[in-house]
């Protein structure tokens, strides 16, 4: 579910998925239950592995120079009828950089000061990218109700 | 209107939250991943709890034997076929030699009881010699109350060859007849009884024909053999990343392709049989992304190939000189075509006033085998097609430069007048002005695989290299180029340290 929400298709999340399998039982002696749960632990092994995929693309490269193409925020009105595979498809459609920023910053709880540093960008890029993020989003839902 | 929008943004925040975090407890098709995923991964997880060094090192010392095994073998082989060669091509010579036959007064020839040729052999006219009008002197500066018998199909004008090379050994032929120089000759000729002189006669041009046939065949035959055998460890590195020594091994049929030959004087009969060679050295692969890897090989090669070459000899009056006998010393500068060299060679004769008068062509034909050493330094990228468990297919086109440092050269020269056989010589010499030139070129193979188990896998790899620029250097007195082409038909056996 990680891996589809970071990549923007299936053929991508299961590479980076299997690369995140390795890396799990390859280094499952470094985990220590007394720090956390497993769970966590694994999620966090399988965002970092995202976020090595996306940087091997130069997926955060000149993230300032994203070009604007968002339309004014609306309302929502029977957004309960969204699935969760529609909502993911949503995310999948973003560009890379609003999509991973969206990512770590609603979904999987990281602040802008994190963001700044796991991707090298600035905490004000960090803040623009979920910006537009947030406002492509909403345009797609808008389309789908 | 921004706190509109932070209200609209906190709601859509907390939809994809709620929705994907529900999510998370189930699981549909389109979120689970594929099975395929799992068994990758596990592959790439098993091969470190199966590690077995012991038996990596047992089958190490195997592997290595194997090699040396082949490598005596194919040496033992190619020994063997040059030798036959060899031995059919000396086989109906009837070499000079001394023996205790009547001395006629004009002339140091004559017929006798003592010569040695083969059954069909003519016998020499003696007629002739013995008037004193036409016979040749056949050998320069012997003295003339030596007893010399001959026996040849032919007039056995031709008293010697020799080379303008300076660092060219003439080496004692393998039938254990004995080669001199002139000076040699001039200084042992008291000691006659014990040598053959370095003339010889073959009985006809067609013997040597029907063993250039005999050679064709066993070119054909050899060649036919078992495929060479190429041990060539490359790694499995599927997932990229890494350097991974490799051993290399490899058997190799070569063949040279020349170009820009002289056509005046020159022809060019045979040259593009493939001759069994050998390569090993070691490198290193490259995993660079999921389906491509780079190889790097430094490689011994000895490669060898053999070539025929005609030339005429067009009589130059000018250069006559007549002698007291009646005959005339004539000498010849011969232009030897070689693959990858060329030199100038001096040929004496002497001949009968008749044989002037022919004006016949004189036809220096020559074969010439030859060995190179060179290193070699290639990088081929691959690219690997399919890769699953058990079997792997890759193909790669990169590019290969070779360091020749040392060249051996055998030639074997006939002369002919009129189609008739006047003498033979074998020449060894190390050519080391050929030396220290580089060239390169391209190599492609391709590479079945097939994966016995986490560290090992044996596969079949075919290759081809063609190099793009001469071996043959523009110094040399023409102006052909000479190009090497490489077959490989290779078994191949892995390793994954």
């Amino acid at each position: 579910m990680i891996c589809l929400r970071y990549q923007n298709g299936r053929f991508d999340a299961e590479d980076c998925l299997q690369n995140a399998l390795v890396k799990i039982f390859s280094k499952l002696s470094t985990f220590d239950p007394d720090k956390g749960k497993f769970e966590h632990w694994s999620s966090r092994v399988v965002t970092n592995e995202n976020l090595i995929f996306l940087r091997k693309r130069k997926a955060f490269d000149n993230l300032d120079e994203a070009e604007d193409r968002i339309a004014a925020p609306t309302h929502f009105s029977d957004e309960q009828a969204l699935s969760p595979k529609q909502l993911t498809s949503i995310i999948q459609k973003l560009p890379e950089g609003y999509r991973t920023v969206f990512n770590l910053y609603v979904l999987d709880g990281y602040t802008h000061q994190e963001i700044a540093q796991i991707l090298n960008i600035s905490v004000g890029t960090s803040k623009s990218q979920l910006f537009k993020a947030r406002k492509m989003l909403q345009q797609q839902l808008e389309v789908l109700l | 209107m921004d706190h509109k929008n932070e209200n609209a943004y906190n709601e859509l925040d907390k939809l994809f939250q709620s929705r994907l975090k529900e999510q998370r407890s189930g699981s549909e098709e389109w979120n689970t991943p594929s099975d395929d995923v799992f068994e990758k991964a596990m592959a790439q997880i098993e091969p470190k709890k199966d590690r077995k060094p012991f038996f990596l090192w047992f089958l190490l010392p195997l592997f290595f034997l194997a090699m040396l095994g082949i490598i005596l073998f194919q040496h033992q082989r190619v020994q063997d076929l040059e030798e036959k060669i060899y031995s059919l091509n000396h086989k109906d010579q009837v070499t000079l030699s001394n023996s205790n036959s009547e001395t006629t007064e004009n002339t140091n020839i004559s017929d006798g009881n003592g010569l040695t040729r083969t059954e069909n052999a003519e016998v020499f006219d003696t007629k002739q010699i013995e008037d004193g009008e036409e016979g040749p002197s056949i050998m320069k500066d012997i003295p003339s109350n030596q007893n010399i018998t001959v026996a040849n199909s032919v007039k056995p004008d031709i008293l010697t060859t020799e080379n303008s090379l300076h660092n060219r050994d003439i080496h004692t032929p393998k039938n254990n007849s004995f080669t001199l120089n002139q000076d040699e000759l001039n200084n042992t000729s008291e000691n006659l009884n014990e040598f053959s002189s370095p003339v010889s006669f073959d009985r006809n041009f067609e013997t040597l024909n029907a063993l250039s046939g005999i050679q064709s065949r066993l070119d054909y035959i050899h060649d036919l053999q078992a495929p060479p055998v190429l041990h060539q460890p490359h790694l499995n590195n599927e997932k990229g990343g890494g350097f991974y020594p490799m051993l290399i091994w490899s058997s190799e049929l070569s063949t040279i392709h020349m170009t820009n030959l002289p056509v005046a004087t020159f022809s060019l009969k045979a040259y593009d049989d493939y001759y069994l060679g050998y390569a090993f050295g070691v490198g290193l692969s490259q995993g660079i992304k999921n389906k491509w890897r780079l190889d790097y090989a430094l490689t011994y090669h000895n490669q060898y190939n053999q070539s025929h070459f005609q030339n005429e000899l067009l009589y130059d009056s000018s250069k006559e000189v007549q002698q007291t006998n009646g005959n005339v010393e004539y000498t010849a500068d011969v232009q030897i075509v070689s693959p990858i060299g060329g030199h100038d060679e001096k040929v004496s004769l002497q001949l009968r006033q008749s044989q002037i008068q022919d004006q016949e062509k004189l036809i220096n034909d020559t074969y010439i085998d030859q060995k190179y050493h060179s290193l070699g330094l290639s990088l081929v990228p691959n690219y690997q097609f399919s890769n699953n468990d058990k079997i792997d297919f890759s193909v790669g086109v990169g590019a290969r430069l070779h360091y020749l440092f040392g060249f051996n050269e055998t030639m074997y020269l006939s002369l002919y007048h009129d189609g008739n056989h006047l003498a033979s010589e074998e020449i060894s010499s190390d050519q080391s002005s050929m030396l220290n030139r580089i060239y390169g070129g391209l190599y492609g193979r391709a590479d079945f695989k097939y994966n016995i188990n986490d560290h090992y896998s044996v596969g079949l790899q075919s290759g081809y290299y063609r190099s793009l620029t001469s071996l043959k250097k523009q110094k040399s007195t023409d102006q052909a180029k000479t190009y090497l082409s490489t077959l490989n038909l290779n078994l191949t056996f892995s390793l994954k340290l």
